[in-house]
């Protein structure tokens, strides 16, 4: 298991979301603050400063190559890239009253759902004739709406909440998408489930059979679709909660969040937690290779001034050093994770 | 130290790991704002059960979780009417310094001596692992020093009175 650590900024400062292009030469993050970067090569590149509060989340369109960035100021830019004159924000007109907190291009490109405290999800399209981006709203919800995850279809949409709930709905637009698939209005619930905490992420697997939803009571929930009625299996587990989920394949999951770990689960007859995806070297961590001996015990006293005591700390070894807030897919068998400690991990399973 | 205080604090160490699973979440009743919901309490989902943890009847520990924050509150032993005052004279200088703690709260929660509010934005900043430790590196401190102040004072008291009494004695 190789994996590739790089410190983007400095850990007080930390990093709240990330995105990768298609081709994964580039990324885009944000340094905990209303700055979008788009780093190539791990050089900066662009700085754009278009949002006023923080931005909580990014998603880049592997093939249209449009960003989409959401911000606690109740604004979502959606940013195309000219070769003379580099990002171009246009606004998305999402008619929400509170912060938005995360946002998914569908898989086709042609739309976008954001997540807000606003308690619903603005669904984002292009109208050719005004030039713009507008909303449709899916209401539904009883408290934030912390994650949305697209169905492979593009039409259907699962959004975890606050509430305690888990929530599948139907995002079918007339005029953008051609054929309708689902057989609801648009907006109109299809299943909910329920949680004992607040489901802070959802995934949809890649041929949209499986769903994955975690709540903050330290469980799992894995929903199958394949037969008539949906299937539910839940797990809970003794580490910390997860706060988001990525499937890498229709019988893998990987989770990330409080924990700092990665956590893998598998199918096999049934779901199942299979491992953490950083180890413990044998070594102590990679993290103390090539520090001499000098460096080692200036650490120590650094610690021991810091906290009065020596760091004695059994997470030390750790990739991240803070709760991980970002998961973003990263080609096969592979994903990267962002936390507050100004770290992106690319891990491979 | 008594034998019964290491398992109270590795009892406080632990719940208060699992609390601070925090997230940066804005209001969600007003606009364009960001606050600790444990001290707003705005919505009632975003609150969790409060968990108390006391060792004795004066001695105990309150634990009130959130979404996006923590209130820890401590109440400190307090067997006498030195120990009281000694505790709140205390506490009090501690308090009206609390931008130099950060994560101190300027007033305790009631019927407690002191508390703490840890926002998501503290473990931005912070190792959590360390912050845990400096609240247990704190309640032991304070604990210590209480002690070591009341005896110290019935020491003097005990000089004075000899001191004093001496006069007549002689």
């Amino acid at each position: 298991m190789a994996s590739q650590v790089q410190q983007v900024v400095e850990a007080t400062v930390g990093v709240s979301c990330h995105a990768w292009s298609g081709d994964r030469k580039e990324v885009a993050l944000c340094p905990n603050n209303n700055e979008l970067r788009i780093l190539s090569g791990w050089k900066e590149k662009f700085k754009m400063d278009e949002h006023d509060m923080l931005i909580s989340a990014i998603d880049w369109h592997p093939e249209s190559n449009f960003i989409v960035t959401c911000s606690h100021d109740r604004n979502a830019f959606v940013w195309n890239y000219d070769e003379d004159e580099g990002w171009k924000p246009s606004l998305v007109i999402l008619r929400i009253e509170r912060a938005a907190l995360c946002v998914q291009w569908s898989p086709d490109g042609q739309k976008f759902a954001v997540g807000s405290s606003a308690k619903c999800i603005p669904v984002c399209y292009y109208e050719k004739d005004n030039n713009w981006w507008v909303s449709k709203m899916i209401k539904k919800h009883k408290s934030t709406v912390l994650s949305v995850a697209w169905h492979p279809n593009s039409q259907i949409l699962a959004s975890g909440s606050s509430d305690f709930k888990c929530r599948v709905f139907s995002a079918f637009v007339q005029g953008v998408d051609a054929t309708q698939l689902t057989t609801v209005a648009f907006g109109d619930t299809y299943a909910e489930f329920s949680a004992a905490g607040w489901v802070h992420g959802v995934a949809y697997s890649p041929s949209g059979d499986a769903l994955a939803f975690c709540g903050h009571d330290s469980s799992i929930h894995f929903v199958s679709f394949s037969g008539g009625e949906p299937v539910e299996q839940t797990i809970r587990f003794d580490f910390l909660p997860l706060t988001s989920l990525l499937f890498l394949s229709e019988t893998q999951v990987v989770g990330a969040g409080h924990d700092m770990n990665p956590a893998l689960f598998e199918k096999g007859a049934a779901w199942s937690f299979s491992a953490f995806v950083d180890k413990k070297t044998q070594d102590g961590g990679p993290k103390n290779d090539d520090a001499s001996d000098v460096k080692k015990r200036m650490a120590m006293w650094q610690a021991k001034d810091k906290t009065g005591q020596a760091s004695k700390d059994e997470a030390s070894w750790l990739k991240h050093q803070g709760p991980i807030t970002c998961l973003k897919p990263y080609g096969p068998k592979k994903f990267s994770t962002s936390a507050p400690d100004g770290k992106i991990v690319v891990w491979a399973v | 130290m008594s034998a019964t205080y290491q398992p109270y604090l590795k009892c406080v160490r632990s719940t208060l790991t699992a609390a601070l699973c925090l997230r940066n979440f804005p209001s969600q009743v007003v606009e364009r704002h960001n606050k600790p919901e444990v001290e707003v309490r705005g919505s009632k989902e975003l609150l969790l059960n409060p968990i108390t943890i006391a060792r004795t009847e004066q001695e105990k520990c309150l634990i009130e979780g959130s979404v996006n924050s923590v209130r820890v509150s401590f109440a400190i032993k307090q067997a006498d009417e030195i120990e009281r005052i000694l505790c709140h004279k205390f506490t009090r200088f501690l308090m009206q310094r609390s931008d130099q703690f950060v994560i101190m709260r300027r007033k305790p929660a009631d019927g407690y001596s002191i508390s703490f509010l840890i926002t998501h934005t503290h473990l931005e900043k912070m190792w959590k692992a360390k912050l845990v430790d400096f609240i247990i590196t704190f309640m032991e401190d304070i604990n210590k020093e209480i002690s070591a102040m009341r005896i110290a004072l019935n020491a003097r008291a005990r000089i004075v009175a000899e001191e004093f009494l001496k006069d007549f004695a002689a």
